[in-house]
Protein backbone atom coordinates (compact mmCIF):
# COMPACT_ATOMS: atom_id res chain seq x y z
CA UNK A 1 0.00 0.00 0.00
CA UNK A 2 1.07 3.75 -0.59
CA UNK A 3 2.05 5.12 2.64
CA UNK A 4 1.57 8.65 1.35
CA UNK A 5 -1.83 8.10 0.60
CA UNK A 6 -4.70 9.88 1.99
CA UNK A 7 -8.60 10.65 2.09
CA UNK A 8 -9.70 14.30 2.42
CA UNK A 9 -12.82 15.54 2.09
CA UNK A 10 -13.59 12.22 0.54
CA UNK A 11 -10.92 13.04 -1.83
CA UNK A 12 -8.67 10.43 -2.68
CA UNK A 13 -4.70 12.06 -2.86
CA UNK A 14 -1.69 10.40 -3.67
CA UNK A 15 -0.02 12.34 -1.39
CA UNK A 16 -0.58 15.01 0.90
CA UNK A 17 1.48 17.92 -1.53
CA UNK A 18 -1.06 20.35 -3.35
CA UNK A 19 0.24 22.97 -5.66
CA UNK A 20 -0.77 26.30 -3.89
CA UNK A 21 -3.27 28.66 -6.11
CA UNK A 22 -1.64 31.46 -8.07
CA UNK A 23 1.65 29.75 -7.82
CA UNK A 24 0.53 26.57 -10.50
CA UNK A 25 -1.52 28.87 -12.72
CA UNK A 26 -3.53 26.44 -14.56
CA UNK A 27 -1.52 23.26 -13.75
CA UNK A 28 0.74 22.90 -17.00
CA UNK A 29 2.89 25.28 -17.08
CA UNK A 30 5.49 23.40 -14.55
CA UNK A 31 5.43 20.24 -17.17
CA UNK A 32 8.83 21.06 -18.65
CA UNK A 33 9.72 19.83 -14.83
CA UNK A 34 7.04 16.87 -13.77
CA UNK A 35 4.17 15.79 -15.00
CA UNK A 36 1.61 17.35 -12.81
CA UNK A 37 -0.21 13.74 -12.25
CA UNK A 38 2.46 13.21 -9.60
CA UNK A 39 1.12 15.37 -7.07
CA UNK A 40 -1.34 15.33 -4.59
CA UNK A 41 -3.70 18.33 -6.10
CA UNK A 42 -3.87 21.45 -7.54
CA UNK A 43 -4.91 24.68 -6.38
CA UNK A 44 -6.11 26.42 -9.77
CA UNK A 45 -5.50 30.46 -10.12
CA UNK A 46 -8.01 32.37 -8.10
CA UNK A 47 -10.35 32.78 -10.22
CA UNK A 48 -13.41 35.44 -9.40
CA UNK A 49 -16.70 36.25 -11.41
CA UNK A 50 -15.38 38.69 -13.67
CA UNK A 51 -12.45 39.05 -15.82
CA UNK A 52 -9.72 40.81 -13.72
CA UNK A 53 -6.14 42.29 -15.36
CA UNK A 54 -4.39 42.36 -12.23
CA UNK A 55 -2.26 45.16 -10.78
CA UNK A 56 -0.46 48.01 -11.92
CA UNK A 57 3.07 48.60 -11.51
CA UNK A 58 5.52 45.90 -9.72
CA UNK A 59 4.08 42.43 -9.14
CA UNK A 60 6.63 40.73 -6.96
CA UNK A 61 9.34 41.90 -4.89
CA UNK A 62 12.04 39.81 -3.49
CA UNK A 63 12.80 39.78 0.60
CA UNK A 64 15.05 37.82 2.58
CA UNK A 65 14.09 33.99 2.30
CA UNK A 66 10.47 35.28 0.77
CA UNK A 67 8.19 36.80 -1.89
CA UNK A 68 6.15 40.07 -1.78
CA UNK A 69 3.59 39.67 -4.32
CA UNK A 70 0.70 42.08 -5.56
CA UNK A 71 -0.47 40.40 -8.57
CA UNK A 72 -4.09 41.54 -7.73
CA UNK A 73 -5.84 38.17 -9.16
CA UNK A 74 -5.59 38.13 -12.27
CA UNK A 75 -7.60 35.88 -14.20
CA UNK A 76 -10.41 35.38 -17.10
CA UNK A 77 -13.59 35.49 -14.95
CA UNK A 78 -15.36 32.51 -13.97
CA UNK A 79 -16.96 31.67 -17.47
CA UNK A 80 -13.98 31.81 -19.28
CA UNK A 81 -12.65 29.45 -16.39
CA UNK A 82 -14.76 27.46 -17.02
CA UNK A 83 -14.64 27.14 -20.77
CA UNK A 84 -11.11 27.80 -21.53
CA UNK A 85 -9.04 25.71 -18.26
CA UNK A 86 -11.39 24.02 -16.06
CA UNK A 87 -11.54 20.99 -18.72
CA UNK A 88 -8.02 20.93 -19.40
CA UNK A 89 -7.08 21.00 -15.65
CA UNK A 90 -9.65 17.78 -14.90
CA UNK A 91 -7.43 15.90 -17.18
CA UNK A 92 -4.16 17.17 -14.86
CA UNK A 93 -4.80 13.40 -12.63
CA UNK A 94 -4.70 14.77 -9.05
CA UNK A 95 -7.03 16.17 -6.64
CA UNK A 96 -8.47 19.25 -8.48
CA UNK A 97 -8.97 22.39 -6.30
CA UNK A 98 -10.79 25.49 -7.81
CA UNK A 99 -10.24 28.82 -6.24
CA UNK A 100 -12.35 31.48 -5.57
CA UNK A 101 -12.55 35.05 -4.79
CA UNK A 102 -14.79 38.10 -5.09
CA UNK A 103 -15.04 41.69 -4.62
CA UNK A 104 -18.89 41.54 -3.15
CA UNK A 105 -20.61 38.90 -1.68
CA UNK A 106 -23.00 38.72 -5.11
CA UNK A 107 -20.05 37.84 -6.73
CA UNK A 108 -18.63 35.18 -4.99
CA UNK A 109 -22.63 33.67 -5.22
CA UNK A 110 -22.78 34.42 -9.01
CA UNK A 111 -19.93 32.67 -9.44
CA UNK A 112 -20.58 29.60 -7.36
CA UNK A 113 -23.84 29.17 -9.18
CA UNK A 114 -21.85 28.88 -12.45
CA UNK A 115 -19.82 26.54 -10.89
CA UNK A 116 -22.90 24.50 -10.16
CA UNK A 117 -22.61 21.12 -11.87
CA UNK A 118 -19.07 21.60 -12.58
CA UNK A 119 -16.83 18.81 -11.97
CA UNK A 120 -13.89 18.89 -9.51
CA UNK A 121 -13.22 17.92 -6.20
CA UNK A 122 -12.77 20.78 -4.03
CA UNK A 123 -13.74 25.24 -3.76
CA UNK A 124 -11.05 26.75 -1.91
CA UNK A 125 -13.04 29.72 -0.74
CA UNK A 126 -10.41 32.88 -1.12
CA UNK A 127 -11.80 35.31 1.37
CA UNK A 128 -8.38 37.55 1.91
CA UNK A 129 -9.92 39.43 -1.10
CA UNK A 130 -10.82 43.34 -0.04
CA UNK A 131 -14.66 43.46 0.58
CA UNK A 132 -15.34 46.71 -1.76
CA UNK A 133 -18.40 46.90 0.83
CA UNK A 134 -16.64 46.84 3.72
CA UNK A 135 -14.59 49.77 2.71
CA UNK A 136 -12.11 47.18 1.17
CA UNK A 137 -10.91 45.59 4.53
CA UNK A 138 -10.57 41.40 3.25
CA UNK A 139 -13.81 39.40 4.13
CA UNK A 140 -11.39 37.25 6.26
CA UNK A 141 -11.00 39.46 8.93
CA UNK A 142 -13.57 39.34 11.27
CA UNK A 143 -15.26 36.36 12.63
CA UNK A 144 -18.35 37.55 12.18
CA UNK A 145 -17.53 38.46 8.16
CA UNK A 146 -16.40 35.43 7.49
CA UNK A 147 -19.59 33.68 9.07
CA UNK A 148 -21.39 35.76 6.21
CA UNK A 149 -19.69 34.47 3.49
CA UNK A 150 -19.10 31.17 4.50
CA UNK A 151 -22.74 30.15 5.23
CA UNK A 152 -24.04 32.19 1.41
CA UNK A 153 -21.69 30.31 -0.05
CA UNK A 154 -22.37 27.29 1.50
CA UNK A 155 -25.98 27.77 0.53
CA UNK A 156 -25.15 28.12 -2.69
CA UNK A 157 -22.88 25.40 -3.31
CA UNK A 158 -23.25 21.49 -3.31
CA UNK A 159 -19.05 21.40 -3.78
CA UNK A 160 -16.65 20.43 -0.43
CA UNK A 161 -15.99 23.75 0.75
CA UNK A 162 -12.40 24.84 2.06
CA UNK A 163 -11.85 28.23 3.25
CA UNK A 164 -8.62 29.49 2.70
CA UNK A 165 -7.95 32.03 6.10
CA UNK A 166 -6.07 35.19 5.94
CA UNK A 167 -3.35 35.01 8.61
CA UNK A 168 -4.21 38.86 8.78
CA UNK A 169 -7.25 38.15 10.36
CA UNK A 170 -7.77 40.32 13.66
CA UNK A 171 -8.05 36.99 15.83
CA UNK A 172 -7.10 34.06 13.61
CA UNK A 173 -8.79 31.04 15.52
CA UNK A 174 -11.81 33.18 15.85
CA UNK A 175 -12.47 33.16 12.20
CA UNK A 176 -11.51 29.90 11.69
CA UNK A 177 -14.17 28.73 14.64
CA UNK A 178 -16.13 30.99 12.44
CA UNK A 179 -15.69 29.18 8.85
CA UNK A 180 -16.28 25.84 10.60
CA UNK A 181 -19.75 26.64 12.01
CA UNK A 182 -21.08 28.25 9.16
CA UNK A 183 -20.35 25.00 7.19
CA UNK A 184 -17.11 24.63 5.83
CA UNK A 185 -15.99 21.47 5.28
CA UNK A 186 -12.18 22.54 6.00
CA UNK A 187 -9.69 25.20 6.07
CA UNK A 188 -6.61 26.12 4.27
CA UNK A 189 -3.67 28.50 5.80
CA UNK A 190 -2.48 30.71 5.84
CA UNK A 191 -2.69 33.10 3.02
CA UNK A 192 0.33 35.50 2.66
CA UNK A 193 1.12 38.18 4.93
CA UNK A 194 -0.03 42.03 4.76
CA UNK A 195 3.31 43.25 4.20
CA UNK A 196 5.65 46.17 2.33
CA UNK A 197 8.64 47.28 0.72
CA UNK A 198 9.73 51.02 0.15
CA UNK A 199 11.87 51.74 -2.40
CA UNK A 200 14.37 54.55 -0.49
CA UNK A 201 15.97 56.07 -3.07
CA UNK A 202 13.03 56.94 -5.25
CA UNK A 203 10.91 57.65 -1.43
CA UNK A 204 8.02 55.89 -2.57
CA UNK A 205 6.60 52.27 -1.96
CA UNK A 206 7.44 49.23 -4.12
CA UNK A 207 3.81 48.24 -5.27
CA UNK A 208 1.06 50.74 -6.67
CA UNK A 209 -1.13 49.01 -3.84
CA UNK A 210 1.46 50.17 -1.49
CA UNK A 211 0.98 46.73 0.57
CA UNK A 212 1.53 43.24 -0.79
CA UNK A 213 1.49 39.63 0.87
CA UNK A 214 4.46 37.76 1.84
CA UNK A 215 5.02 34.48 0.91
CA UNK A 216 7.77 31.63 1.55
CA UNK A 217 10.21 30.28 4.00
CA UNK A 218 10.32 33.67 5.97
CA UNK A 219 6.89 33.53 7.28
CA UNK A 220 7.28 29.05 7.69
CA UNK A 221 7.68 29.46 11.50
CA UNK A 222 4.70 31.90 12.00
CA UNK A 223 2.25 30.16 9.72
CA UNK A 224 3.17 26.77 11.59
CA UNK A 225 2.14 28.47 14.74
CA UNK A 226 -1.02 29.19 13.27
CA UNK A 227 -1.83 25.71 11.82
CA UNK A 228 -0.95 24.08 15.08
CA UNK A 229 -3.52 26.93 16.53
CA UNK A 230 -6.35 26.54 14.66
CA UNK A 231 -5.82 22.74 14.31
CA UNK A 232 -5.81 22.37 17.58
CA UNK A 233 -9.10 24.52 17.78
CA UNK A 234 -11.11 22.75 15.06
CA UNK A 235 -12.65 19.57 14.23
CA UNK A 236 -12.75 19.53 10.84
CA UNK A 237 -9.55 19.25 8.49
CA UNK A 238 -6.78 21.77 7.83
CA UNK A 239 -4.93 22.05 4.90
CA UNK A 240 -2.01 23.84 5.88
CA UNK A 241 0.49 26.51 4.02
CA UNK A 242 2.83 28.85 4.35
CA UNK A 243 6.61 28.92 3.42
CA UNK A 244 7.20 25.15 2.66
CA UNK A 245 10.12 24.19 1.14
CA UNK A 246 11.10 21.00 2.19
CA UNK A 247 9.73 17.97 2.49
CA UNK A 248 10.64 18.41 6.25
CA UNK A 249 8.95 21.44 6.63
CA UNK A 250 5.55 19.00 4.93
CA UNK A 251 6.04 16.67 7.70
CA UNK A 252 6.41 19.80 10.36
CA UNK A 253 3.00 21.15 9.04
CA UNK A 254 1.35 17.41 9.60
CA UNK A 255 3.03 17.10 12.92
CA UNK A 256 1.08 20.79 13.57
CA UNK A 257 -2.07 19.18 12.87
CA UNK A 258 -2.56 19.50 8.68
CA UNK A 259 -4.13 16.55 6.82
CA UNK A 260 -2.26 18.25 4.01
CA UNK A 261 -0.44 20.40 2.23
CA UNK A 262 -0.01 23.64 -0.09
CA UNK A 263 3.25 25.14 -1.17
CA UNK A 264 4.56 27.66 -3.43
CA UNK A 265 6.64 30.21 -3.41
CA UNK A 266 9.65 27.66 -3.40
CA UNK A 267 8.37 26.29 -6.89
CA UNK A 268 9.38 29.64 -8.41
CA UNK A 269 12.74 28.97 -6.70
CA UNK A 270 13.31 25.38 -8.03
CA UNK A 271 10.80 23.80 -10.34
CA UNK A 272 11.40 20.50 -9.06
CA UNK A 273 11.08 21.56 -4.97
CA UNK A 274 7.53 19.15 -5.38
CA UNK A 275 9.32 16.08 -6.53
CA UNK A 276 11.34 16.42 -4.11
CA UNK A 277 9.26 16.28 -1.28
CA UNK A 278 7.23 13.56 -2.45
CA UNK A 279 10.13 11.67 -2.57
CA UNK A 280 11.55 13.30 1.12
CA UNK A 281 8.15 12.12 2.65
CA UNK A 282 8.71 8.61 1.24
CA UNK A 283 12.45 8.21 2.93
CA UNK A 284 10.85 9.92 5.89
CA UNK A 285 7.96 6.91 5.90
CA UNK A 286 10.20 4.08 5.45
CA UNK A 287 12.81 5.09 7.72
CA UNK A 288 10.06 6.14 10.85
CA UNK A 289 8.59 2.93 9.97
CA UNK A 290 5.37 4.31 9.09
CA UNK A 291 2.71 2.61 7.29
CA UNK A 292 0.62 5.94 6.63
CA UNK A 293 1.78 9.00 7.00
CA UNK A 294 -1.55 10.66 7.89
CA UNK A 295 -0.29 8.83 11.28
CA UNK A 296 1.88 11.62 12.13
CA UNK A 297 -1.07 14.32 11.79
CA UNK A 298 -1.35 16.46 14.80
CA UNK A 299 0.97 14.28 17.13
CA UNK A 300 2.41 18.09 18.42
CA UNK B 1 24.84 22.98 -10.09
CA UNK B 2 26.00 24.12 -13.27
CA UNK B 3 29.24 24.23 -14.78
CA UNK B 4 31.03 27.33 -15.64
CA UNK B 5 33.58 27.11 -18.30
CA UNK B 6 33.90 31.44 -18.34
CA UNK B 7 33.34 34.19 -16.37
CA UNK B 8 34.57 37.42 -16.51
CA UNK B 9 33.91 41.54 -16.55
CA UNK B 10 33.64 42.83 -20.32
CA UNK B 11 32.43 46.33 -18.85
CA UNK B 12 32.44 47.92 -15.80
CA UNK B 13 29.22 46.17 -14.58
CA UNK B 14 29.13 44.15 -17.57
CA UNK B 15 29.59 40.16 -17.27
CA UNK B 16 29.77 37.27 -19.68
CA UNK B 17 28.85 33.74 -18.26
CA UNK B 18 29.75 30.73 -20.46
CA UNK B 19 28.12 27.73 -18.74
CA UNK B 20 27.53 23.68 -20.12
CA UNK B 21 23.51 23.43 -20.95
CA UNK B 22 22.62 21.13 -23.88
CA UNK B 23 19.07 23.38 -23.95
CA UNK B 24 19.43 24.58 -26.94
CA UNK B 25 17.87 27.88 -26.88
CA UNK B 26 16.63 29.70 -29.71
CA UNK B 27 17.57 33.31 -30.27
CA UNK B 28 15.27 35.47 -28.30
CA UNK B 29 14.88 32.75 -25.16
CA UNK B 30 15.85 32.86 -21.63
CA UNK B 31 16.77 31.19 -18.81
CA UNK B 32 16.53 31.97 -15.17
CA UNK B 33 19.77 31.67 -13.12
CA UNK B 34 20.71 32.84 -9.83
CA UNK B 35 22.99 32.88 -6.97
CA UNK B 36 21.86 30.00 -4.57
CA UNK B 37 22.97 32.54 -1.49
CA UNK B 38 23.03 31.42 2.28
CA UNK B 39 19.44 30.78 3.88
CA UNK B 40 17.95 30.91 0.24
CA UNK B 41 18.59 34.62 -0.11
CA UNK B 42 18.08 36.47 -2.55
CA UNK B 43 15.31 33.94 -3.03
CA UNK B 44 14.44 34.33 -6.79
CA UNK B 45 15.92 33.53 -10.11
CA UNK B 46 16.47 36.31 -12.61
CA UNK B 47 15.67 35.99 -16.31
CA UNK B 48 18.82 36.57 -18.76
CA UNK B 49 18.47 36.38 -22.52
CA UNK B 50 20.77 34.03 -24.33
CA UNK B 51 23.84 35.75 -26.13
CA UNK B 52 24.78 32.92 -27.75
CA UNK B 53 24.57 28.86 -28.06
CA UNK B 54 26.03 25.63 -29.24
CA UNK B 55 24.88 22.23 -28.58
CA UNK B 56 26.47 21.81 -25.00
CA UNK B 57 26.98 25.46 -24.19
CA UNK B 58 25.02 28.50 -23.51
CA UNK B 59 26.42 32.10 -22.81
CA UNK B 60 25.05 34.84 -21.22
CA UNK B 61 25.69 38.23 -20.87
CA UNK B 62 24.07 40.46 -18.03
CA UNK B 63 24.53 43.74 -16.12
CA UNK B 64 24.82 43.93 -12.43
CA UNK B 65 21.76 45.83 -11.25
CA UNK B 66 20.95 44.76 -7.77
CA UNK B 67 21.96 41.98 -5.25
CA UNK B 68 20.74 39.36 -6.69
CA UNK B 69 23.07 40.18 -9.71
CA UNK B 70 26.30 41.27 -7.97
CA UNK B 71 25.76 37.74 -6.61
CA UNK B 72 25.89 35.94 -9.38
CA UNK B 73 28.74 37.88 -10.77
CA UNK B 74 30.86 36.49 -7.92
CA UNK B 75 30.32 32.79 -8.81
CA UNK B 76 33.73 31.27 -10.36
CA UNK B 77 34.53 28.67 -12.93
CA UNK B 78 34.18 25.35 -12.74
CA UNK B 79 31.78 22.73 -10.67
CA UNK B 80 29.45 25.08 -9.62
CA UNK B 81 26.61 24.42 -7.14
CA UNK B 82 25.85 27.71 -6.00
CA UNK B 83 24.82 28.68 -9.69
CA UNK B 84 21.38 27.39 -10.25
CA UNK B 85 19.46 27.80 -13.43
CA UNK B 86 16.75 26.03 -15.89
CA UNK B 87 15.33 27.19 -19.23
CA UNK B 88 15.53 27.63 -22.25
CA UNK B 89 12.08 29.48 -21.92
CA UNK B 90 9.68 31.83 -23.58
CA UNK B 91 9.40 32.40 -27.02
CA UNK B 92 11.96 33.43 -29.43
CA UNK B 93 12.47 35.53 -32.52
CA UNK B 94 10.95 34.14 -36.07
CA UNK B 95 13.00 35.20 -39.02
CA UNK B 96 12.49 35.85 -42.50
CA UNK B 97 14.09 35.89 -45.66
CA UNK B 98 14.53 39.98 -45.83
CA UNK B 99 17.23 42.49 -45.38
CA UNK B 100 16.92 42.59 -41.40
CA UNK B 101 17.66 45.47 -39.08
CA UNK B 102 18.88 44.41 -35.52
CA UNK B 103 18.36 47.30 -32.97
CA UNK B 104 19.55 47.14 -29.36
CA UNK B 105 20.08 49.55 -26.54
CA UNK B 106 22.55 48.74 -24.17
CA UNK B 107 22.14 45.54 -22.22
CA UNK B 108 19.54 44.99 -24.73
CA UNK B 109 22.08 44.07 -27.82
CA UNK B 110 22.75 40.81 -25.75
CA UNK B 111 20.14 38.49 -27.50
CA UNK B 112 20.71 40.42 -30.79
CA UNK B 113 24.22 38.44 -31.53
CA UNK B 114 22.64 35.05 -31.05
CA UNK B 115 19.77 36.41 -33.59
CA UNK B 116 22.19 37.62 -36.01
CA UNK B 117 23.80 34.34 -36.37
CA UNK B 118 21.06 32.20 -36.64
CA UNK B 119 19.59 34.80 -39.06
CA UNK B 120 22.64 34.90 -40.86
CA UNK B 121 23.07 30.72 -41.06
CA UNK B 122 19.75 30.34 -42.15
CA UNK B 123 19.34 33.23 -45.16
CA UNK B 124 21.71 35.22 -47.11
CA UNK B 125 20.19 38.52 -46.96
CA UNK B 126 22.10 41.65 -45.01
CA UNK B 127 22.02 42.05 -41.28
CA UNK B 128 22.72 45.52 -39.92
CA UNK B 129 23.00 45.95 -36.12
CA UNK B 130 22.38 49.29 -34.50
CA UNK B 131 23.99 49.16 -30.82
CA UNK B 132 23.07 52.22 -28.89
CA UNK B 133 25.00 52.71 -25.31
CA UNK B 134 24.74 55.23 -23.13
CA UNK B 135 28.64 54.51 -21.90
CA UNK B 136 31.06 52.48 -22.19
CA UNK B 137 30.42 49.81 -25.61
CA UNK B 138 30.40 46.02 -25.01
CA UNK B 139 30.65 43.31 -27.40
CA UNK B 140 30.68 45.42 -30.42
CA UNK B 141 33.89 43.63 -32.10
CA UNK B 142 31.44 40.03 -31.90
CA UNK B 143 28.76 41.81 -34.05
CA UNK B 144 31.12 43.30 -36.11
CA UNK B 145 32.12 39.33 -36.87
CA UNK B 146 28.71 38.37 -37.68
CA UNK B 147 26.96 41.73 -39.46
CA UNK B 148 27.12 43.05 -42.56
CA UNK B 149 27.41 46.43 -40.86
CA UNK B 150 27.71 47.66 -37.57
CA UNK B 151 26.25 50.93 -36.18
CA UNK B 152 27.38 52.14 -32.71
CA UNK B 153 26.14 54.71 -30.78
CA UNK B 154 27.23 56.28 -27.61
CA UNK B 155 25.27 58.83 -25.51
CA UNK B 156 22.69 59.55 -28.24
CA UNK B 157 20.01 57.96 -29.86
CA UNK B 158 20.42 55.30 -31.90
CA UNK B 159 17.38 55.41 -33.83
CA UNK B 160 18.32 57.99 -35.67
CA UNK B 161 20.75 56.07 -37.30
CA UNK B 162 18.34 53.59 -38.69
CA UNK B 163 18.03 53.11 -42.06
CA UNK B 164 14.13 53.09 -42.07
CA UNK B 165 13.77 51.13 -45.61
CA UNK B 166 14.33 48.14 -43.44
CA UNK B 167 10.58 45.77 -43.72
CA UNK B 168 11.94 43.50 -40.59
CA UNK B 169 13.72 44.40 -37.43
CA UNK B 170 14.18 42.85 -34.77
CA UNK B 171 14.69 45.26 -31.40
CA UNK B 172 15.76 44.61 -27.46
CA UNK B 173 16.21 47.39 -24.83
CA UNK B 174 14.80 50.20 -22.92
CA UNK B 175 11.36 50.58 -23.58
CA UNK B 176 11.22 53.84 -24.96
CA UNK B 177 13.90 53.22 -27.58
CA UNK B 178 11.48 49.99 -28.95
CA UNK B 179 9.19 52.68 -29.25
CA UNK B 180 11.18 54.82 -31.39
CA UNK B 181 11.77 52.11 -33.11
CA UNK B 182 8.65 50.99 -33.86
CA UNK B 183 7.06 54.23 -34.89
CA UNK B 184 10.20 55.17 -37.25
CA UNK B 185 10.02 52.42 -39.53
CA UNK B 186 7.04 51.84 -42.24
CA UNK B 187 3.83 50.89 -41.51
CA UNK B 188 4.24 47.66 -43.31
CA UNK B 189 7.74 46.57 -41.74
CA UNK B 190 7.26 43.70 -39.54
CA UNK B 191 8.89 44.28 -36.32
CA UNK B 192 9.37 41.80 -33.30
CA UNK B 193 10.18 43.88 -29.30
CA UNK B 194 12.10 41.66 -27.15
CA UNK B 195 10.58 42.52 -23.63
CA UNK B 196 12.28 42.43 -19.88
CA UNK B 197 9.86 42.57 -16.94
CA UNK B 198 10.67 41.72 -13.60
CA UNK B 199 9.72 37.95 -13.03
CA UNK B 200 8.34 35.31 -10.63
CA UNK B 201 8.24 32.03 -12.15
CA UNK B 202 9.43 32.31 -15.58
CA UNK B 203 7.19 29.89 -16.60
CA UNK B 204 4.20 31.28 -16.88
CA UNK B 205 2.38 30.13 -13.69
CA UNK B 206 2.58 33.18 -11.96
CA UNK B 207 1.47 36.46 -13.39
CA UNK B 208 3.86 38.49 -12.12
CA UNK B 209 5.63 39.69 -15.65
CA UNK B 210 1.96 40.86 -17.50
CA UNK B 211 1.50 43.15 -19.95
CA UNK B 212 -1.20 44.28 -21.99
CA UNK B 213 -0.34 42.93 -25.68
CA UNK B 214 -2.59 43.42 -28.42
CA UNK B 215 -5.27 43.86 -26.23
CA UNK B 216 -4.97 41.37 -23.67
CA UNK B 217 -2.61 40.70 -21.08
CA UNK B 218 0.12 38.33 -21.90
CA UNK B 219 3.15 36.98 -19.87
CA UNK B 220 6.58 38.47 -20.92
CA UNK B 221 7.69 34.79 -19.67
CA UNK B 222 5.56 32.04 -21.63
CA UNK B 223 3.67 34.46 -24.24
CA UNK B 224 6.72 36.26 -25.01
CA UNK B 225 9.71 37.53 -24.08
CA UNK B 226 9.34 38.55 -28.12
CA UNK B 227 6.21 39.97 -29.86
CA UNK B 228 5.44 41.62 -32.75
CA UNK B 229 5.93 45.16 -32.29
CA UNK B 230 3.02 46.39 -33.64
CA UNK B 231 1.11 44.62 -30.93
CA UNK B 232 3.12 46.06 -28.22
CA UNK B 233 3.40 49.89 -29.07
Amino acid sequence: MDRLKLDFLGVEMKNPIIAASGTFGYGDDYRDFFDPSILGGVSSKGITFNAKDGNSGIRVYETPAGLLNSIGLQNPGIAGFITDYLPNMRKLGCALIVNLGGDTMEQYIGALEMLEGQEFDILELNISCPNVKSGGMAFGMKAEDVFQIVSESKKNSSHKMMVKLTPNAFNLVDTAIAAQEAGADAVSLVNTFSAMAIDVNNKKAVFDNVYAGLSGPAIMPIALRMVHQVSKALDIPVCGMGGISSAEDAIAFMMAGARCVQVGSIIFRDPNAPVKMIEGLRLFCEQEGLTSLSDIVGII
Amino acid sequence: MALVLEHEQIASSVFRLLVKDSGNPKPGQFYMLGASGEGMDPFLKRPLSVHDANGDEVEFVYQIVGRGTKMLSEIQTGEQPALEMFGPLGRGFEFADENSAFIGGGVGVVPLYYAIKEFKRNFGKKAVAYLGFSGETFLVDRFKAVCDEVIVNVGGYITDYVDREFVQYYTCGPDPMMEAVAKLLPDGAKGYVSLEKRMGCGVGACFACSVRVDGKMQRVCKDGPVFLAKEVF
